[in-house]
Formats: C-alpha cells, sequence, structure tokens
C-alpha cells in the first residue's frame, strides 16, 4: 500500500488517521488549524494564558474523541471552531456569573463599553472578510459580532444595542444567511 | 419569554444557536430539535460553516502549544489490525468477577424483563480469506485516495461478508437499537444506530461477554454513527450497551441499554 500524504488528506480521512493514533495527523490538523483556533480563542477571551489552554483542550479533544467529529456535518475547521467558541463563551459566562455574585450591576459592563464593535472591527479580521461583513446592514452585522466575537447571548445583545430580543434574533439568522452568499462572493466558499 | 417548542420558534433560533448565543434551556430545545430535524440540521451545519470562515488564520498559535499538547498525547500499545480498521480508544480491560457477575445477573434480568431479546444473525463466523483482506486494503486506499469516508467503505465490505456476523443490539421498551457486524477475525463496527443521543457528558460503551469475562470493547460517544471495534469472536456470547460518563468507564455498574446474546 502506497504512504499516505497526510498534506493531502480530506477531513474524514486524517480524523481516521487521527484514530488509529496517528501523531502526525494530529500535527498536520494543528498545522492546517491552529491558527484559527487559537486566534478565536484569543479574541473572544483577550486573555493569551487561556487561548493557549482551550486550543490545548481542543486538539486534545480531537485526539481522545475523534469519533465526535462527522465529516457529513461539515468541515474538521468548522467542528473545531465550534468548540472553540463554545468553551471560550462558558468560560465568560462563569466569569460573568461571578461578578454577578459580587456585584449585581457588574454583569455586562466590563464588555459593555460602545467601542467594543470598532475594537472588534480592528482586530485584523481578513480583508476579505471584512469585506463581506460590511456587505451586510449595521442591523445584521453588529449583532452577529457582538454575539460570536463578543460572547453575548442574544439577549444580551439586543439589551446592549437596544433592540427586542426577536428582533436580534432574526437578523442574527437573516444575517448569516446572507453571509453566506457575501463569502461565496468574495472567493470564500463554505463547503 | 415562554419559548414555544415548535418548529418555527425552533427555527428563529438557529442562527443565534449557531453562534452561542443562547441560554442553556433553548441550547437543549434546539439540541433535541435538530435529533429529528434534517432540514434545521442542515441550517444550522450551514451557519457554523459561514462562522468558521470569520475566524481567519491571522497568526499561528505559539509553538510551546502544540509542545504541551504532544507531551500530553496518550498512545495506547498498538495492535496488529488492518488499516481500515480504527483500534479502541482504549486497552482493552478484563474486568473483574464480581463485575462479570453484576453483570451476569443483570443480562439475565434483562432477558427476564424483556420476555425476548431480538437476535438476529445473518450467517456463521468462519475464517477471513486472504483475498477479502486484500480487497479491504484496496478499498481503503481507494477510499483515502478519493477522500471518501474509509469506515463506510469498510462497513460495507464488511456487510458484504457472507461469513460476517450481524447482531441487532435491543430491548423491550427501548426507544432504539443498535445493529454491529462482526467480521471472523473480530472486526466489527457499529454500524447502524438509532438510540437517543446522549448528553456531551454521557457516553454509549460497548461490552463484550467472551467465556464469561466482559471486556470493554470500545467507548462510542454519545450519538454513534459509525465506529469499528475489535474483540476476540471466539467465545462470544453477548454484546451489551451501557450508559456511561463521558470517556467511559473500566467496569460498568449501569444497566444495559440494549443489548444481543448468542442464541
Amino acid at each position: 500500500m502506497r504512504p499516505v500524504e497526510l498534506s493531502t488528506l480530506g477531513d474524514a480521512p486524517l480524523v481516521t488517521a487521527i484514530g488509529r493514533f496517528s501523531e502526525e495527523a494530529l500535527s498536520e490538523a494543528y498545522r492546517r488549524h491552529s491558527g484559527a483556533v487559537h486566534g478565536l480563542a484569543r479574541r473572544i477571551l483577550r486573555d493569551e494564558t487561556l487561548a493557549e489552554e482551550i486550543t490545548q483542550e481542543v486538539f486534545l479533544r480531537l485526539w481522545n474523541n475523534p469519533e465526535k467529529f462527522d465529516a457529513g456535518r461539515g468541515s474538521l475547521r468548522s467542528f473545531l471552531l465550534a468548540h472553540t467558541h463554545g468553551r471560550s463563551v462558558d468560560l465568560i459566562r462563569a466569569e460573568s456569573a461571578r461578578r454577578t455574585r459580587e456585584d449585581n450591576d457588574a454583569r455586562l459592563t466590563p464588555r459593555q463599553g460602545q467601542n467594543i464593535e470598532e475594537e472588534v472591527w480592528e482586530m485584523a479580521l481578513a480583508d476579505t472578510i471584512k469585506e463581506a461583513l460590511s456587505t451586510l446592514g449595521e442591523s445584521e452585522r453588529r449583532p452577529i459580532e457582538l454575539a460570536y466575537f463578543g460572547g453575548h447571548t442574544y439577549r444580551e445583545v439586543a439589551e446592549l444595542i437596544g433592540q427586542p430580543e426577536g428582533t436580534v434574533k432574526s437578523r442574527i439568522r437573516s444575517g448569516l444567511k446572507k453571509l453566506k452568499v457575501n463569502l461565496g462572493a468574495v472567493g470564500l466558499e463554505t463547503p | 419569554m415562554m419559548l414555544d417548542s415548535n418548529h418555527l420558534d425552533i427555527e428563529e433560533l438557529l442562527g443565534a444557536y449557531a453562534l452561542d448565543a443562547v441560554d442553556d434551556r433553548e441550547r437543549a430545545l434546539v439540541d433535541q430539535h435538530l435529533l429529528e430535524c434534517e432540514p434545521c440540521r442542515v441550517e444550522t451545519d450551514g451557519h457554523r460553516e459561514v462562522v468558521a470562515l470569520l475566524s481567519a488564520d491571522l497568526e499561528p498559535a505559539p509553538g510551546r502549544v502544540w509542545e504541551r499538547i504532544a507531551g500530553a498525547l496518550e498512545t495506547p500499545a498498538r495492535q496488529s489490525l488492518p488499516d481500515n480498521v480504527v483500534p479502541l480508544r482504549r486497552e482493552w480491560r478484563t474486568i473483574s468477577v464480581r463485575a462479570f457477575n453484576w453483570t451476569a445477573g443483570v443480562a439475565a434480568a434483562v432477558v427476564l424483563a424483556m420476555g425476548a431479546v431480538a437476535i438476529t444473525q445473518s450467517s456463521q463466523i468462519g475464517e477471513l480469506n486472504d483475498q477479502l483482506a486484500a480487497q479491504e486494503q484496496e478499498i481503503s486506499s481507494l477510499a483515502l485516495a478519493l477522500e471518501t469516508d474509509p469506515l463506510e467503505q469498510a462497513v460495507t465490505v464488511a456487510l458484504d461478508n457472507p461469513s460476517a456476523q450481524i447482531a441487532t443490539l435491543t430491548a423491550e421498551g427501548a426507544s432504539g437499537a443498535m445493529l454491529i457486524v462482526v467480521l471472523p477475525d473480530g472486526t466489527g463496527y457499529v454500524y447502524e444506530n438509532t438510540l437517543e443521543q446522549l448528553p456531551d457528558d454521557l457516553t454509549y460503551q460497548l461490552w463484550a461477554v467472551i467465556d464469561e469475562k466482559v471486556i470493554s470493547a470500545g467507548v462510542l460517544g454519545n450519538r454513534p454513527d459509525i465506529v469499528p471495534f475489535h474483540i476476540d469472536p471466539d467465545g462470544l456470547q453477548a454484546l451489551v450497551i451501557t450508559q456511561e460518563v463521558y470517556g467511559g468507564v473500566p467496569q460498568s455498574e449501569g444497566d444495559p441499554v440494549v443489548a444481543w446474546f448468542d442464541a
């Protein structure tokens, strides 16, 4: 059987190789996706140490539980980033809950500054992604940014931007649908 | 706000759900709904792909992170298995006689409680011939080359093997079943599963009763799809699925969810 070049493997066979305890395969997955995983965790947490811990956790989980990846439901990248995002948000909300216990008025305050959108915007998003995001109206872009990069629930977003919860919920959904089309238009296709 | 758990309400939540922007109760509602609703599952997966693109590779993670990961990897002793077989995630563990007595007791109770355990046995175990092994290797290679799922290919080959044994693990009152195919060399696959998805902190675990010893045959995850395993087919008396804590357990104290017993 000919040797397999890991760098040419798609997601499913790469994860299968990880399931066979191939450290080289895990290293290849790390080479492909660690930048995105670490970058997302750092953007959300604003803490390098925590971001590194989340990155480590995400790849060790892939090593220990490769069967959790279902190639039929999406790319390895989105699978890893979904876990990264979920764990990062968990940390933020745990911290938020702690602050709530200490100060009933402090829950949103540390992250509520009106410049958060601008901060997020300036955090070196790839130009093509900025371009795709900029084609969304502000009413759809802001909720997505605040929820995804800020780690807020849609109810918190509604409070932050002074819109009804139902409106925010709908605009996140419609914005993501438009973004899919827009990302395709700037050359970033989803699988 | 009261949330009606009908389709339209859930559908409206899918964008926020994909961004982890829902509360725990809403997440549980959507999780449950997605088990049953293919269109919503497809939409959610699509949202996740879109947001994944927002996380551009800005810079590589620091090298020390990989060093820590590499230092934390646990690799069990490798087994001599065909290339298309994923070895067990954990080394086999022969559990105690006490544990077996417990399991045997539960197994007997299950038989009594269920009245009957459905058994489907398509054919008898025979010897795996060299030609089939070569074909499996070739299919695995082709699958890799075509970037298709080699596990699906392996299951297809296994099901076509006239010497394979197919077991339906079920129980009276259980809301689903699990189908397993075992080749004569002990290579097996969970290939169809209609048991309910478990929460993330739980997992299904497969146990083989072989010569009156209970052996963990694999931790299957909370929503098993195709999962390979390997057992010693000689002396196989039963296959049992239990529900365990995330990561699995060396010996189980839980009730079987579904089971198959050799006739």
